[in-house]
């Protein structure tokens, strides 16, 4: 990671009050938490601030930091800086902060096929050790299991209907290292459920065990269907002489097509339910298809046809708008 | 589909906290068990307490703020989906 000033990271004046540092801090550190932060580099930004306020905050070492920039550390061990500018990396696993905060690195997910993948999984913290309030949580010292991570992994809606294998990619940022994984995603997942991957997660820390990693379906819109629960609902655009004298006419379905009969006099709106074709049932069974009426007309008329709406219009005696008295105009 | 289930005793060693903190957590229906197994937990329970672990640890929010805080976001991404 490239050397960035302390003080630019929090975006504060090298002037500034103890008490300012703290404020700026707590504020970016709710903006940027992994957990809740819908920013695309919230964990990497997290960390940054993370890392410039562990030194900001103690005057020590934000007093060495003044005079010595990024080698404040070196100086603070008695050693003395290196020539080069770009040697000294801050490691803060020397600095008294509880290595089992890091041990997870973050993996970072790459999807090999399909869309793409919003990774917030794997992270670390940073605020100090945990639960030294009381009743808060606490770290175990002599082994740790890894964490469970999460991923968001993105899925049209026929991918979710079909379900099947699915090969991802897990890179480990700070080793390079790419682990393959297939994963079994079961047809019918919905928007928000998690499929769960055993020991996938981030590793253990003294011979605990993995954690494990949890892909986060997320279902894109799709142009054709809507889905509500396990419904699923479609539009059917019709000719009016069609919605008017009824008919049978093809819907869309996720395995291709269907018919269904429209009854005679169907209005834009209604619904035609086409049993047992919506998404699969999590306990077996599948949801409906809804079609929905939607009636179209052509955008120019033949001569024939507007001859023959202008006759509609002038025996016809239905009325639309009941709340226009009169003839209408 | 096989149902997996975690006690209270896997959620904590997860998630690197003391079995009472988890206790809590069910005590305040932060966390819940499943309806008919009262001592067990679906597996995602343990991200969820993981998370509330690190909402206090980072932010100083209570369980009870993490949850209200997780439950949002939740409702947040449904209501985007929704609004496609």
């Amino acid at each position: 990671m490239a050397y960035k000033d302390y003080y630019s990271i929090l975006g504060v004046d090298r002037s500034a009050s103890q008490d300012e540092i703290q404020r700026v801090y707590k504020k970016l550190a709710r903006k940027y938490h992994p957990d809740i932060s819908k920013e695309p580099n919230a964990e990497e930004r997290f960390k940054e601030i993370g890392q410039a306020y562990e030194v900001l905050r103690d005057e020590k070492k934000r007093a060495l930091y003044d005079q010595y920039g990024e080698h404040w550390k070196a100086v603070s061990e008695g050693r003395t800086p290196p020539p080069g500018a770009e040697q000294a990396r801050v490691d803060f696993r020397d600095l008294g902060i509880d290595p089992e905060q890091f041990r997870d690195i973050g993996s970072v997910f790459e999807e090999l096929f399909g869309g793409g993948l919003g990774g917030f999984g794997g992270f670390g913290g940073f605020g100090g050790a945990p639960g030294r309030r009381r009743g808060g949580p606490r770290a175990r010292q002599w082994s740790a299991p890894g964490m469970d991570q999460e991923v968001e992994i993105a899925l049209d809606l026929h991918e979710a209907f079909r379900g099947g294998e699915r090969e991802l990619a897990l890179v480990d940022p700070a080793s390079g290292e790419q682990k393959r994984l297939k994963v079994r995603i079961p047809p019918g997942i919905h928007d928000g459920q998690r499929v769960r991957l055993g020991g996938q997660g981030g590793p253990g820390m003294g011979g605990g065990q993995p954690g494990d990693l949890y892909l986060k379906a997320r279902l894109e819109p799709d142009p054709d269907f809507r889905l509500e629960g396990d419904d699923l609902y479609t539009s059917v655009p019709l000719a009016p002489w069609e919605a008017a004298l009824g008919a049978t006419v093809t819907v869309r379905t996720l395995e291709g097509a269907g018919r269904v009969k429209v009854p005679p006099g169907s209005s834009t709106g209604r619904r035609i339910r086409v049993r047992g074709q919506g998404f699969p049932k999590r306990r077996g069974g599948r949801g409906d298809l809804y079609a929905e009426i939607r009636i179209e007309v052509p955008e120019e008329l033949t001569a024939d046809e507007r001859e023959l709406m202008e006759k509609l219009a002038a025996t016809s005696r239905f009325r639309p708008r009941p709340w226009e008295t009169g003839g209408g105009e | 589909m096989t149902r997996v289930l975690i006690s209270v005793e896997q959620i904590a060693v997860r998630a690197g906290v003391d079995t009472t903190w988890v206790q809590e957590l069910v005590q305040v229906g932060v966390i819940e068990p499943e309806p008919d197994q009262p001592d067990l937990f679906r597996p995602e329970v343990s991200l969820r307490v993981q998370k509330v672990a690190r909402l206090e640890r980072d932010l100083g929010v209570n369980p009870e703020g993490a949850a209200v805080i997780l439950d949002l976001l939740d409702y947040i991404e449904q209501l985007e989906r929704r609004a496609g």
